[in-house]
């Protein structure tokens, strides 16, 4: 290759380790700089640009997750890591529709064994899409503080500051209220599913 | 049982692993032998689920627009006048000839391992033998669970196999570490079995490796030895060699 990248990988690394804004950063590099990858997910494996592009963002999101929870020990290079992810995940888009359904479980935060067999025995198709509206209908701050704790690794009081919340303790209760909101909209609505899943408590 | 296990803060805790190993034992005892409190977790599980799908696929289309937006710089950056266009084309031209047969001639042993390095898929059969920590080992290497393949692999009793299986076991070990990114005990599963009837795939396992680690002269011989010989990997080994040693 003739040009180099202007960024470290140790830089990287740490920013990714950092998270919030940093991470948000060292993503958006990682992005920028590997997107040659798509064209390679299209070419080798036949996949359509819109597949290509999602498996990219997750191969992304996969190794951002790693690199935050101490997974990647650096006996590789940071970009040979994310080809072999991203090499994996095309693989896994080419295979049967169920394990496909199901490869999103893998990229959930680390949980206890049983809270994972859970994951994998719901019926996901129509409960999560309706779990998925019910969230959108909580309004605007609940949902906000939620999307923010999932993923971008923003620390509480991040959280606090971009919301102009008091402190990061009313980010964790904040937090509680808003999941326990949207359970009790999924079992508001519990005629309209079949499954055991929504009888009140 | 206690009405805490239902709120939702200890079941966050849960999640997260912030309970000792006896709350979480008492826990999820309360769970299998309490219905309502299952239902309660499955719930739980439910609204977590439904905020991660949201927040990745939010995160999904914010950085897809970014792809398009960086898409779009470049072909606004890419857009000069043919003044410079023709400028510019003449200097490239006397560099740019002799970079192609540099750089489209000789690849980096990196971007040679990636070309070439794909999986071997382990052993898939439906017999008696299926249900043994083995073959369970087995389909979790191929559903690309390597953690759980090597767990249930060291759970094999050493005198229990024969010398083709103890071998071929060793193989697989070698490249779930190797997906693991554990390459230095990659590299010392594979070295054990160089004598074996899996020699040829150590072998070729083993060049990849160094060609990864950018050690391509380690990787040399060994490719060199594939080259000669003939096996599955002999046409590939050859290819590898001519880019190598371009």
């Amino acid at each position: 290759m003739i040009f180099r990248k202007s960024y470290s990988e140790s830089e990287l690394i740490s920013g990714l380790q950092a998270g919030g804004i940093q991470r948000e950063r060292s993503t958006d590099l990682l992005i920028k700089h590997h997107r040659n990858l798509i064209s390679r997910g299209k070419k080798r494996y036949g996949l359509s640009d819109q597949v290509a592009e999602e498996t990219y963002l997750d191969a992304i999101m996969s190794l951002c997750q790693q690199v935050e929870l101490g997974k990647f020990r650096g006996e590789s290079r940071l970009s040979t890591y994310l080809h072999r992810i991203f090499e994996n995940k095309c693989k896994n888009r080419l295979r049967d529709d169920k394990e496909a359904r199901y490869s999103w479980v893998d990229d959930m935060p680390d949980m206890p064994a049983k809270a994972r067999t859970v994951l994998e025995q719901l019926e996901l198709a129509e409960e999560l899409d309706h779990a998925k509206h019910l969230l959108a209908q909580l309004g605007g701050r609940c949902k906000e503080i939620l999307l923010l704790s999932e993923l971008q690794g923003y620390s509480q009081q991040e959280i606090a500051d971009q919301l102009g919340l008091k402190s990061a303790r009313v980010v964790a209760t904040s937090r509680y209220r808003c999941l326990t909101k949207l359970k009790q909209a999924i079992v508001d609505n519990a005629i309209l599913f079949k499954s055991k899943l929504y009888s009140k408590n | 049982m206690s009405d805490i296990y239902f709120t939702t803060e200890y079941l966050e805790r849960y999640l997260a692993g912030e309970l000792s190993d006896t709350e979480q034992t008492a826990f999820e005892k309360a769970m299998d032998a309490q219905p309502k409190l299952e239902e309660a977790f499955r719930r739980h599980m439910l609204a977590r689920a439904a905020v991660f799908h949201t927040a990745k696929e939010e995160w999904r289309d914010n950085k897809r627009q970014k792809l398009r937006e960086w898409r779009a710089e470049e072909k606004q950056t890419s857009s000069v006048s043919w003044y410079q266009m023709a400028a510019a084309i003449a200097l490239l031209l006397a560099i740019g000839l002799g970079i192609y047969f540099l750089q489209s001639r000789q690849s980096s042993p990196e971007e040679l391992f990636l070309a070439y390095y794909e999986v071997d898929a382990a052993p898939n059969t439906r017999n008696q033998a299926s249900e043994s920590e083995l073959y369970k080992g087995y389909q979790a290497f191929n559903q690309q669970n390597y953690e759980e393949a090597l767990m249930r692999w060291d759970n094999i009793p050493a005198d229990q196999l024969d010398n083709f299986t103890t071998n071929e076991l060793t193989y697989y070990r070698g490249l779930s570490y190797l997906e693991l990114g554990r390459t230095t005990e990659a590299i010392q599963q594979l070295n054990q079995i160089q004598d074996s009837d899996f020699s040829d795939r150590a072998t070729w396992y083993l060049a990849l490796i160094w060609l990864k680690e950018g050690e391509a002269d380690r990787a040399r011989p060994l490719i060199q030895s594939l080259a000669r010989r003939a096996s599955p990997y002999q046409s590939k080994a050859k290819e590898v060699l001519k880019q190598l040693e371009e």
